[in-house]
C-alpha cells in the first residue's frame, strides 16, 4: 500500500492529473460521510456509487462502509454492488436507480440494497445489455414506473431472489420483460414479494420466466404473459389483484401448486394458455375459456 | 498441542520476547486499524486473522471489529471467525481460507474475494465440523469451497457469485473418506457461463458421501448445475436453472430431487450409465431437453410437472404429467 500511494503521488506531481482511472481496485467502499475525490479504499470511502464504479477494476465489489444514500449508478462493466443492507439509492427525478448498459459477457451482482424513487423516480433497475444480472436481497419502492424493466439487447439471464418490490399503488409494473426489446431474457424469480402495481406484478412479452415461492398480491393483475411469453408459477400466493392471472394471445401460463385466493377474477379469459397441475388452490371467477384448469381444486 | 506449548516456553524465556501465544485469549479483534502486534483483544485489537488466531485459544471467536481486509488465514484449530459483515479476505492466490486438520471452524458474516486470480476461497482438507454461515465466496479461479477430507460441511445462508477461469466449481465436493454435507439456503451464482464450470460438483471417490442441498439455487453452470459422480444426494426446495445441464448423476451416484424448479437448462435431467434419478413434485419446464437419455434410471412419481422433450424411454416417466 505504501508503495502504491508513492506512486499516486508521484504520478499526480508528474502530470498534473488526477490520475484515478489508472488505479482501479477490487474492492471500494462507499460511505456515508465519504468524498468522490478518496481513493475509494476502506480508509479513504467515496461518497458515490457512480463514483466508486469508476474506481473499482471490473469483477470488482463495491461495498456500503455504513449508511448512506448512495446515488443512482449505470453500470457498464462486471461489478457487485453490496449495499450491506445499510446503503440505498435515492433516485427521485431520476430514470432509473441502477441502469446496465455493457457488453453481452458483463456480469452484474446487486444486493442487500434499497432504492427507493422517493415518488418520482421512474425505474429502479432498467436492464439493457448484459450476461447474467443477480439482484437478490433488495428492496425497490417510490418509482412511477417499473421495478425492475428488461429490455434486452442481447441474450440475457436474469435472477431476482429475497426481494420485495413495492408500488405503493402508483407505479405500473414490478417485473417487466419490455415489448420492443430486441432479445430475449430467461428470468427467474424465487422468494420475492411484488405489490402495489397499477397494472402487472410481473409482465412477460418474450422469452420464459419462472417464480417460485414467491408474492404477488394487490395489483391490478398478479401474473400477465403477452405474445408468446411463457411464464411458470410454482408454490406461490397470487392473491388481492383485479385479475390473479392473464395469458394473452399467444402465451402461455403454467401453474402448480399456488394459492389463487381473493381475487375477484382468478383467472381471466385473456385469449392465451393456461396449464394447471392439480394442486392449485382456487378461490374468485375463473373466465378464462380456453383455460385448462380442471384439475384445480376450488377453495 | 501441549507439546508445542512446552517447547515455547523456553524460547520466550530464552529471547525476551513478548510472547503472545502463551497468553492466549478466548475471544479475539481484528479491525482496519489493527496491528499484530498488539494483543488481539478488543481494545487492542490485531490487523490480521492469521495474527489474531495465534493469540486465540482453542475453540475461540475472532471477530471484526470493523471493516478491513485480514489476510489470509490458515487454520489447524477449532475456531469461529466472525466478519461481522465488514471484515474480508481479499487475496490473489492460493487460498482464503485453508482449514489444515479435523477441527470444529465456523466462518461467518465474511467475503472472501479472489480477485479472479486466486484458485480457491475455502479449501477444507479435514474437516471436523465445518459451518460457512453467511459468507460471500467471489472471484475465484477453480472452486469457491473444496471439500476433500472426512467430516462435516455446512454452507448456509451464503452466495458464491463471479466464478471466472476455465474449469471453475462453486462447491467441490468428494473423497475417498465419510463426507456429510449440507448446503442451505445459498446461492451459487456459476455466471459467467463458462463450458467447464459447476455449481455444485461431486467427485468420485468410495466416500461414503452424503449430499443435501436445501433451498439452494444455482445457475450459470457451463457444464452441469449439480453433478455427481459418488454417493447419495438429495435436493429439496431449491432451483436449478440458466445452466448447460442442470441435475446429472454419472457412475452409479444417485440423486434424490423433490419440490424444486429445474429450468431453462439445455439438459434439464440427466442420469448416466448406472446412475439414478428421482424425481418427485418437481416443475420441469423450458429446458431444452427436459429429460435426457443418458443411459442410467430416471425414477418418476406423478406429481412432477414437464415441459419440453423426454428423450428416455417413455415408460419411465409415464406417471409424470407433461405440461
Amino acid at each position: 500500500m505504501k508503495i502504491r500511494n508513492i506512486a499516486l503521488a508521484s504520478a499526480a506531481v508528474l502530470f498534473c492529473t488526477a490520475s484515478i482511472s489508472a488505479t482501479t481496485i477490487a474492492h471500494t467502499w462507499v460511505s456515508g460521510n465519504g468524498s468522490n475525490s478518496n481513493t475509494c479504499t476502506f480508509a479513504s470511502p467515496c461518497a458515490t456509487f457512480t463514483g466508486a464504479l469508476a474506481k473499482t477494476t471490473a469483477g470488482g465489489i463495491i461495498t456500503a462502509m455504513d449508511a448512506g444514500d448512495f446515488g443512482p449508478v449505470t453500470i457498464s462493466k462486471s461489478v457487485t454492488i453490496d449495499g450491506a443492507n445499510m446503503g440505498s439509492i435515492g433516485f427521485g427525478g431520476q430514470t432509473n436507480g441502477i441502469y446496465v448498459d455493457g457488453s453481452s459477457s458483463i456480469n452484474v451482482v446487486i444486493h442487500n440494497l434499497t432504492l427507493d424513487g422517493q415518488g418520482s423516480g421512474e425505474e429502479g433497475v432498467s436492464i439493457i445489455n448484459a450476461a447474467n444480472v443477480t439482484i437478490d436481497n433488495c428492496k425497490i419502492e417510490g418509482f412511477t414506473d417499473t421495478g425492475i424493466n428488461l429490455f434486452p439487447s442481447g441474450a440475457e439471464n436474469v435472477v431476482i431472489t429475497n426481494t420485495v418490490i413495492d408500488g405503493a399503488n402508483v407505479a405500473s409494473g414490478g417485473v417487466m420483460t419490455d415489448e420492443t426489446a430486441a432479445a430475449i431474457a430467461t428470468v427467474a424469480l424465487d422468494h420475492v414479494t411484488i405489490k402495489g402495481m397499477t397494472d402487472a406484478a410481473v409482465t412477460s412479452f418474450n422469452g420464459n420466466m419462472q417464480i417460485t415461492n414467491s408474492v404477488l398480491t394487490q395489483n391490478q393483475v398478479g401474473v400477465e404473459a403477452q405474445t408468446g411469453a411463457v411464464i411458470s408459477v410454482a408454490n406461490s400466493a397470487i392473491t388481492s389483484n383485479s385479475q390473479g392471472v392473464c395469458s394473452c394471445s399467444g402465451s402461455k401460463i403454467r401453474l402448480d401448486t399456488n394459492d389463487i385466493y381473493d381475487n375477484p377474477t382468478a383467472i381471466a379469459d385473456c385469449g392465451g394458455q393456461i396449464k394447471t397441475s392439480g394442486t392449485n388452490r382456487t378461490s374468485g371467477a375463473i373466465t378464462a375459456t380456453s383455460a385448462e384448469v380442471s384439475h384445480s381444486v376450488l377453495f | 498441542m501441549k507439546i508445542r506449548y512446552i517447547l515455547l516456553a523456553p524460547v520466550a524465556v530464552l529471547f525476551c520476547t513478548a510472547s503472545a501465544s502463551a497468553t492466549q485469549i478466548s475471544h479475539t479483534w481484528v479491525s482496519g486499524s489493527g496491528n499484530d502486534n498488539n494483543t488481539c483483544s478488543f481494545a487492542s485489537p490485531c490487523a490480521t486473522f492469521q495474527g489474531a488466531l495465534a493469540n486465540t485459544s482453542s475453540g475461540g471467536i475472532i471477530t471484526a471489529k470493523d471493516a478491513g481486509d485480514f489476510g489470509k488465514v490458515s487454520i489447524s484449530k477449532s475456531v469461529t471467525i466472525d466478519g461481522a459483515n465488514l471484515g474480508s479476505i481479499t487475496y490473489d492466490n492460493g487460498n482464503g481460507i485453508y482449514i489444515a486438520a479435523s477441527v470444529n471452524v465456523t466462518v461467518q458474516n465474511l467475503t472472501i474475494n479472489g480477485l479472479d486470480l486466486a484458485s480457491y476461497g475455502i479449501d477444507v482438507t479435514s474437516g471436523g465440523i465445518v459451518i460457512i454461515d453467511h459468507c460471500r465466496i467471489m472471484n475465484i479461479t477453480y472452486d469457491g469451497i473444496i471439500f476433500a477430507g472426512a467430516g462435516n460441511l455446512t454452507v448456509e445462508n451464503s452466495r458464491i457469485e463471479s466464478l471466472s477461469g476455465s474449469n471453475v466449481t462453486g462447491i467441490y465436493i468428494g473423497s475417498n473418506a465419510a463426507e456429510n454435507v449440507v448446503v442451505r439456503n445459498t446461492v451459487i451464482d456459476a455466471s459467467p457461463v463458462l463450458a467447464e464450470n459447476y455449481g455444485i460438483f461431486i467427485a468420485s471417490g468410495t466416500g461414503p458421501l452424503e449430499v443435501s442441498l436445501q433451498k439452494v439455487t444455482v445457475m450459470g453452470a457451463g457444464n452441469a448445475a449439480v453433478f455427481t459422480y459418488s454417493g447419495t444426494t438429495e435436493v429439496t426446495g431449491s432451483v436449478i436453472t440458466q445452466s448447460s445441464d442442470g441435475v446429472v448423476a454419472a457412475s452409479g451416484a444417485m440423486i434424490s430431487v423433490a419440490s424444486s424448479m429445474i429450468t431453462a437448462n439445455t439438459i434439464g435431467v440427466c442420469s448416466g450409465t448406472s446412475s439414478k434419478i428421482r424425481l418427485d413434485n418437481n416443475d420441469i419446464y423450458d429446458n431444452t431437453t427436459a429429460i435426457d437419455n443418458c443411459g442410467g434410471i430416471v425414477k418418476t412419481s406423478g406429481t412432477n410437472k414437464i415441459s419440453g422433450t423426454i428423450t428416455i424411454p417413455a415408460a419411465d416417466i409415464s406417471e409424470s404429467m407433461t405440461f
